[in-house]
This record gives structure tokens, C-alpha cells and sequence, in this order.
């Protein structure tokens, strides 16, 4: 009788040990990814490939997202990293969250503006018809730049 | 008599009619339509100004002749007078407000008041009406576009799907302007689906020329449709399922002609493969020119396994091909990182496989197929190299 209980409860714990197996596989990892939006890319053993809804992320796996994309990074300690489009984030463990924060990076950076020309040049010009269309601009409008230099003023 | 006078008549009145239509054609009006202002009594070619009387003259026979308003606003800017000028331009664009001239020299006028908005607004509809002015106007618009200058105004033509963007693209690029300044409209295209393979290819490129390899990288995964981006991979398209765009860091396979490169690179359908398609190199045992087959990829530093299948089939007349894997430093191909065995003879399909070390300073690749011996001086190849699944895999 003692033999069969104990058989019994072997075979309830296996049968716990065979549930909790599949969970603790899922579980390997130290974050996850949640509200995804668009497409969200992640670093695989291969290479890019699509992560959805709570895809379970390793120390080191890259994050991408693409335009009109975001996502959260949540880590199982429950430090939650914000994605905007067209960003990288490197799953690290080693650094406070605020550092994690941060470490979303956009990576199509618009240059940073160019001052425009202060000076104020021809870039169109209207041709005037007296006979040689060239003489006449310069005839009716005078001599000025180049009408192929440019008219630009600062903004 | 009679007869004679009335044939002179008929002649006179021939030359009369022959000189008012010279006259109305070539001296009053030009080949455009428009007619000719008389000469003023300043015919210099460094004459300073224009005569606005005479201009007023010309405006009081006809007030709807744009091309002397655009002159008379021109010179009243000249004599510091801003009032009128802006009084003749607005009467200008009032007018006439689709006119080429009026929109070239309104668009001006305002940029050297420094009103962007007004300016860009008119740019766009001049090279929207008038393609020919877009070799004058794109330079100025990119110019614009570097300042930052009003975005809105600039979201405006990108929500409008105005069609001169592409072009404008296409050329800003080519023409040298820093492609990371045309993304956004490049974007805003690809989510039209209407970015052409050039304009994608040009930006791509020149990011990759630049080194600026992550930026590259990141375009071009936003011109990839949903569907491709479930499995992008390290080597894109590995198994050579789907046709190669040959943009970006997808599959460049070689169109140049046979009797040119030695080769003919095709992808078909194929037996005893993964999914149904390979890849098929023929060498026709000429001379060979050129890479078959190349792929650029954008690696992070680290060591990798390349794998795949070949099957080489009765490679001959040559010390057959091999992949190689290079670094790409400012648009310029380095020395192999690694590379395969060599594929000669014949054999079925088979697994290969070779490692390779990225080192921290290279940050673009490119995998390429290459006959052996081709930088060493002429190589003639012949038979058929069949490939297929080629996969990178991380080591840790």
C-alpha cells in the first residue's frame, strides 16, 4: 500500500516535473517583448528575424524596429525599455535601467541642418524678349549672378 | 494694263502680308507667344537697370503681360523699393499663377526674403507643372531640404504623393547631396509602395559607400516587404526562394551578357534542394569577367559559420569557384576574410562549410562567388555550379 502511494506521488511529480519542463524553456532569457507594433526585428543565431508578442529575449539580442514600429523591451526585473520606430537596443544585463533607457538609439540620424547662404542670388531668371534672349536678360535685368547660382536666405 | 497693274497689286500686297507675318512671328512676339518688350535705349550688355517706364509703357498697352510685371517687381526690389516689388510680384502671381516664369521668379523672390514656406510651396508646383525646371529648382529644394527648412511645408509634398519626389530623390542622390537627408522621403515612398528600385539602390548605396553601413542596413530593411522580413537572416535569401532585387544587401546577380562575362547566373527551379529553387552558375568556358553573384551583408564583429549545399557539375578549364567573404572599407573590397573550398569537377549535392572571424573594424561585407585566379589575370571556366541554403550562423 505504502509501495503504491509511493508510486502514485513519483508519478504526480513526474507529471509536474514533464509540465513545468515546457515553462522553464519558454522562461530562458532575461526580458521580453510587449505592445509590438509593425515590424520588430530580432538578432538570431542566423540572423534578423520577425519577434512578436512576447518573444523571450537573451543577454546580447539585438531589437530593431522598423518605421511606423515600436515595442517594449520588459525585463524580467521589470525594467522597461521604449523602442520608437526605426531604433537598435542591445539587450544587456549589467547596467541600471535608466542606462538601459538610454541606450535606445535611432538609427537613421538626419544630418543636421545646413545654414543657408546668407546672400541673396539669382537662381531664376526671367528672360525679358529683345532679340538674343541672353543680350536681353542682360539688357533688361543688368548683370547679376550667374542664373544657375542659387537664392537661398536664412530661415 | 489693267491685268499688269492688278498683278503688281497682287504682289505688293504678297510682300506686305509676307512682312506682317515676319513681323508678328519673329520681331513682336517670340517663338513662345510672348510679345517681345522694344528694345530699351540702353542696349549695353552691362546696362544696370531696366527702364521702368518703359516696362510701365509696356504694362499700360497690355497689364496682363507677366513677363514685364516679373521685370518692373525685379527692379523695384533692384532700387530698394519692396513695397512695389512685392505689389508687381503678387500681381504677377495673381495673373498668371501657373506661368513658368511667374513661379521660377515668385519662388526666387521669396527665398531672398528668406520665406521658405512660400518659396517651397512654389517649387513644388513648378517642377510638379514643369519637369524641365527641375534641373534648375531640384538643386535649390535639396538645398531646402539640407536646411531643415520647413519641414511642414515638406511633409505637405510628402503626404501630396507628388510625383517629382522620386526623380528628385534619384537625382539629389546621384548628384552627390547626403542620402540620409532624402530618408525620410524615401520612407514616406516605401510605405506608398511607390519607391523605385533606383532611388532605393542610389540611398542604399551611397550609405554604404559612406561606411555608414547600420544607416544602409536600416533602410533597406524598411523597403522590404512585411512577408520577407519574418527570416531576413544574415545572408539574405539564402535559398534563393524568391527573385533577386539586386538592391541593397539583397542578391546582385550578374546581367551582364554571356558572351561578355563568361557566365549565365540563374536561379530555377531545381530537384533534391531545399524549398525549389537554386542557384545555377554556367561558365561557357570563355574568358571570365566579373563576380557572378554578390551579396553585400552588414555583420557586427564576431565569429561566424557559413554553410550550404553545392553541387558542382563537370567544372573544367580552370581552378574552379569558391565563396569568399571580404571586408568593404570605403567602398572598396579588402582581402578575403575566409572562403570556401574550392568547387571543381563534378559531385552531387553536398554540405559545405567554412568559418570566418569579422574582425572589430570591418562593419560591411560582401559574399561573393568567384572563379579562382580571376584578380591574378584572365581565368576560363567551364561547366555548371549549382548552390542552394547558404546560411551564417554566430558562433559564440
Amino acid at each position: 500500500m505504502k509501495t503504491r502511494h509511493l508510486a502514485i506521488a513519483a508519478g504526480f511529480i513526474a507529471a509536474a516535473a514533464t509540465a513545468i519542463a515546457p515553462a522553464q524553456t519558454t522562461r530562458e532569457g532575461v526580458a521580453q517583448l510587449k505592445g509590438v507594433k509593425g515590424n520588430v526585428l530580432l538578432s538570431r543565431q542566423t540572423g534578423l528575424a520577425a519577434g512578436g508578442e512576447a518573444a523571450r529575449l537573451t543577454e546580447h539580442t539585438r531589437v530593431i524596429t522598423t518605421a511606423n514600429s515600436e515595442v517594449v523591451v520588459v525585463y524580467d526585473n521589470g525594467c522597461e525599455v521604449r523602442l520608437k520606430e526605426n531604433q537598435r537596443f542591445e539587450v544587456e544585463t549589467d547596467k541600471p535601467c535608466a542606462a538601459l533607457i538610454a541606450q535606445a538609439q535611432s538609427v537613421l540620424v538626419e544630418p543636421a541642418g545646413t545654414a543657408l547662404a546668407a546672400s541673396s542670388v539669382f537662381f531664376w531668371v526671367v528672360l525679358p524678349a529683345v532679340g538674343v534672349s541672353t543680350v536681353g536678360a542682360n539688357v533688361l535685368l543688368g548683370p547679376g549672378p550667374s542664373p544657375q547660382t542659387l537664392s537661398l536666405s536664412p530661415s | 494694263m489693267n491685268a499688269t497693274a492688278l498683278r503688281a497689286g497682287v504682289v505688293i500686297e504678297g510682300l506686305l502680308i509676307a512682312w506682317r507675318i515676319v513681323q508678328v512671328n519673329v520681331v513682336l512676339y517670340d517663338e513662345n507667344g510672348q510679345a517681345r518688350l522694344p528694345a530699351t535705349a540702353s542696349t549695353g550688355v552691362n546696362a544696370p537697370t531696366l527702364d521702368r517706364e518703359l516696362l510701365h509703357r509696356v504694362l499700360d498697352r497690355n497689364p496682363g503681360h507677366v513677363v514685364a510685371l516679373l521685370n518692373l517687381a525685379r527692379e523695384h526690389e533692384r532700387a530698394g523699393d519692396a513695397q512695389k516689388a512685392r505689389q508687381a510680384y503678387d500681381a504677377a502671381y495673381a495673373l498668371a499663377p501657373l506661368h513658368r516664369d511667374v513661379l521660377g521668379a515668385v519662388a526666387d523672390y521669396y527665398l531672398r526674403l528668406g520665406s521658405n514656406a512660400e518659396a517651397i510651396a512654389l517649387l513644388d508646383r513648378l517642377v510638379d507643372a514643369y519637369p524641365d525646371a527641375r534641373a534648375l529648382a531640384f538643386p535649390v529644394l535639396g538645398k531646402l531640404l539640407l536646411a531643415h527648412a520647413q519641414p511642414a511645408a515638406w511633409s505637405a509634398i510628402a503626404a501630396r504623393k507628388a510625383a517629382w519626389i522620386g526623380p528628385f530623390i534619384e537625382l539629389s542622390c546621384r548628384q552627390g547631396m547626403d542620402p540620409a537627408a532624402l530618408v525620410p522621403l524615401l520612407l514616406s515612398r516605401v510605405a506608398d509602395r511607390r519607391a523605385a528600385a533606383d532611388e532605393i539602390g542610389c540611398i542604399v548605396d551611397h550609405l554604404r559607400d559612406a561606411d555608414r553601413w547600420a544607416e544602409a542596413y536600416q533602410v533597406w530593411l524598411n523597403t522590404l516587404l512585411r512577408e520577407r522580413l519574418g527570416d531576413v537572416g544574415f545572408v539574405y535569401n539564402g535559398s534563393f526562394e524568391f527573385a533577386s532585387s539586386g538592391v541593397g544587401f539583397d542578391w546582385r546577380l550578374s546581367r551582364a551578357r554571356e558572351r561578355d562575362s563568361g557566365h549565365v547566373v540563374e536561379t530555377p527551379q531545381a530537384a533534391g534542394v531545399t524549398g525549389q529553387r537554386a542557384l545555377r552558375v554556367s561558365f561557357n568556358g570563355k574568358r571570365q569577367a566579373g563576380i557572378p553573384v554578390m551579396q553585400y551583408m552588414a555583420l557586427e564583429p564576431g565569429r561566424y559559420e557559413m554553410s550550404g549545399l553545392a553541387r558542382p557539375q563537370s567544372i573544367t578549364a580552370g581552378r574552379g569557384v569558391q565563396w569568399t567573404l571580404r571586408c568593404v572599407k570605403h567602398g572598396q573590397v579588402q582581402p578575403a576574410l575566409a572562403n570556401s573550398e574550392r568547387f571543381v569537377g563534378s559531385s552531387e549535392w553536398r554540405r559545405f562549410s567554412f568559418e570566418v572571424a569579422v574582425p572589430n573594424d570591418c562593419h560591411g561585407q560582401l559574399l561573393q562567388l568567384e572563379p579562382l585566379g580571376l584578380a591574378d589575370g584572365t581565368v576560363y571556366l567551364a561547366g555548371t555550379a549549382w548552390f542552394d541554403d547558404l546560411v551564417l550562423r554566430r558562433l559564440r
